[in-house]
């Protein structure tokens, strides 16, 4: 019993990334991958390999280390996959126990930007193809997330009645605008004009069918991006990241059962993380100056793909924390049927004494036991912002001012040297850590 | 259950727990070449030579050739151009490419130049010749032959996906054009579908 309730104890997701998170709030993402690798056996430990490796692969892309990253966010992309599959005990242990006994699955957002990241990446490597083709897997992706939302909304239907499933299903994530804006730019960038124009129907779509996602106008831009461009001028656009997505927390909540006994339910809590930028400008070395604009918040969609599933968590952990709590006033009910029993005080003595002891112990497991799972990756963004000009063939620097609501710059990032040429893909990108 | 059968079994437990961690994680056997091992779904060795099977059939049983040889009385040349990847995977479709155009010219009936990507190197060479070889042994410019038709194609996917369940489907094309014309004189599509299941439960 005591090697149950010491195993058990050890058994939350909750990690201190404080050394990695100071180098990542300076902007030192070569530090802050260097920080995390250093605590790879504690982070495999408490959050899986899946995140270690989905962190490690963010981070690594913003050191600009795209090889690197994609093999990472490749990985993860697989163990995602993988761990579909649940194995049964674990699944059973996750009623017993807690959630953290199961093989983490990714939410769904996490597996999405995974995509995303990874046509960055090829992006940045020139592989323009390759870049599609990752594209591609993140609109089949959604194909399936909507079926998943359909199931879902049919089994609320069927259970409850009343407005909160038309709110509910009105608002479900199942187009990415940014990804939608990925696919026009390169498809344009490689002469697929028909693939760029179709990817631009879509991303106007998505605006209009996820209003409660995309609350902002789509970025002008988008309306600029497929003109014919003057004889040795090509069309640049830039992508700029900032903030983090949001994270889990738990939340406790004690309800009395009895006298001496009561129930712990802890729930896992998407915490919104909000991106402190409120405007980025793009100075370029030719003197020409714009604004990006919001294609994506990245931290809402985050927390409308958790919805989906917070009603199955919930209801999971109430089984689980009853069953925990029931056992407790099982022992104490038992203990008591059995002294009264008692053919001797001497008898009655010692049931009463094994009795409290395990109604004890069955307390303490089930404090102990009872925790929320918060596993979840760390450094994606909370905003993606875009934007794009016509420049003449040749080289620029371009400085990335990012600015809080008051307008003051929080954070600078120069791209240097960035060629604009006749042929190739031409986007940038930027990110900002707050 | 006395003490000492109790120490037996434990024993047992650990010395089997020891036999089974000290076995070796990886095992790697050799496959024969008409084994067929689907592990992920994702596009394969079977579903390439199932493709360039069918393709190359086609191409050859197609009267291009003959065509080509009454009218010019000499083999038509070819050059493979690209294979497009249209698909959401990650497919090497040089190999697709190479498959065809080793099976082209093993009939004897097609010449083959160098693909448009590794002629820039051969042109190097020649050219490096002129200054650094003996003027014995350097090739001469100006000798390349020039291809007739041009192979190129593309790989597409189209999924059909639910919960733990996909029906994936794999159209691979290829034509051959004229280069002169632009006429092509063959085009061929071959499919592979796939029903990939997904338990969600496993032991």
């Amino acid at each position: 019993m005591v090697g149950l309730i010491v195993l058990t104890i050890s058994c939350t997701s909750a990690i201190d990334l404080g050394r990695v998170n100071s180098c990542y709030n300076r902007g030192d993402y070569q530090g802050a991958l260097k920080e995390l690798i250093e605590m790879e056996e504690a982070f495999i430990e408490k959050q899986g390999s899946l995140l270690y490796t989905l962190d490690l692969g963010v981070l690594a892309h913003y050191s600009h280390a795209w090889d690197t990253s994609n093999n990472l966010l490749t990985s993860s992309e697989r163990q995602i996959w993988e761990n579909y599959s649940e194995s049964v005990g674990a699944n059973l242990a996750s009623y017993l126990v807690n959630d953290n006994t199961r093989a983490y699955q990714g939410e769904d957002f996490e597996d999405l930007y995974t995509n995303i990241f990874k046509a960055l990446n090829y992006i940045h490597l020139g592989e323009g193809e390759s870049a599609l083709v990752e594209l591609r897997r993140l609109s089949e992706k959604q194909q399936l997330l909507g079926q998943k939302y359909l199931v879902l909304n049919q089994r609320l239907e069927k259970s409850s009645h009343g407005g909160y499933v038309e709110e509910y299903s009105a608002s479900q994530f199942s187009s990415s605008a940014l990804g939608l804006f990925l696919q026009m730019v390169i498809a344009r960038d490689l002469g697929e004009f028909n693939d760029a124009t179709f990817a631009k129907g879509a991303l106007e779509r998505a605006f209009k069918s996820q209003p409660s996602l995309y609350p902002f106008s789509i970025p002008t831009t988008v309306g600029e991006d497929l003109k014919t461009q003057e004889e040795g001028v090509r069309r640049v656009n830039i992508v700029a990241f900032s903030g983090l997505a949001p994270n889990k927390v738990e939340v406790v909540e004690r309800y009395p059962l009895s006298y001496t006994n009561y129930v712990k339910i802890a729930l896992p809590k998407m915490v919104i993380r909000p991106s402190s930028v409120n405007s980025v400008e793009v100075v370029l070395s030719n003197g020409a100056r714009f604004n990006l604009e919001l294609i994506e918040n990245i931290g809402a969609i985050a927390v409308e793909a958790f919805r989906s599933r917070e009603n199955h968590i919930y209801n999971k952990t109430i089984i689980r924390a009853l069953i925990k709590a029931t056992g407790s006033d099982i022992i104490d009910l038992t203990t008591e049927v059995m002294v009264g029993e008692a053919k001797s005080q001497e008898e009655a003595n010692a049931i009463s004494l094994v009795g409290n002891l395990l109604s004890f112990a069955s307390r303490i497991f089930s404090e102990a036991s009872e925790n929320a799972d918060v596993r979840g990756s760390h450094y994606f963004p909370d905003k993606a912002w875009v934007g794009g000009i016509d420049l003449p063939l040749g080289s620029y620097d371009a400085t990335l001012l990012f600015r809080n609501r008051s307008g003051k710059v929080i954070y600078e990032e120069s791209l240097k040297g960035m060629k604009v040429s006749p042929k190739g893909l031409r986007l940038w990108e930027g990110v900002c850590p707050f | 259950m006395g003490k000492k059968k109790i120490m037996q079994l434990l024993s047992l437990l650990l010395i089997f727990s020891l036999l089974v961690s000290c076995g070796s994680t990886v095992k790697v056997s050799r496959l024969e070449e008409g084994d067929v091992y689907d592990l992920s779904g994702s596009w394969n060795d079977t579903d390439i030579n199932i493709v360039t099977k069918a393709l190359v059939n086609s191409s050859l049983s197609a009267n291009w050739i003959t065509q080509f040889r009454v009218r010019h009385g000499a083999n038509p040349v070819v050059v493979v151009g690209t294979i497009l990847n249209r698909s959401s995977e990650h497919i090497d479709t040089a190999i697709i490419a190479k498959k065809f155009e080793m099976a082209l010219i093993n009939t004897n009936q097609v010449d083959m130049v160098a693909d448009i990507d590794f002629r820039d190197q051969l042109r190097e060479e020649r050219e490096g010749q002129q200054y650094y070889a003996s003027e014995e042994s350097a090739v001469a410019l100006g000798r390349e032959i020039g291809a007739d038709f041009i192979l190129q194609g593309a790989v597409r996917t189209v999924v059909d996906q639910v919960s733990g369940k996909a029906v994936r489907t794999y159209y691979v094309s290829a034509e051959l054009i004229d280069i002169e014309t632009s006429r092509k004189v063959w085009v061929e599509e071959e499919s592979v579908r796939k029903l990939i299941k997904q338990a969600k439960y496993t032991w």
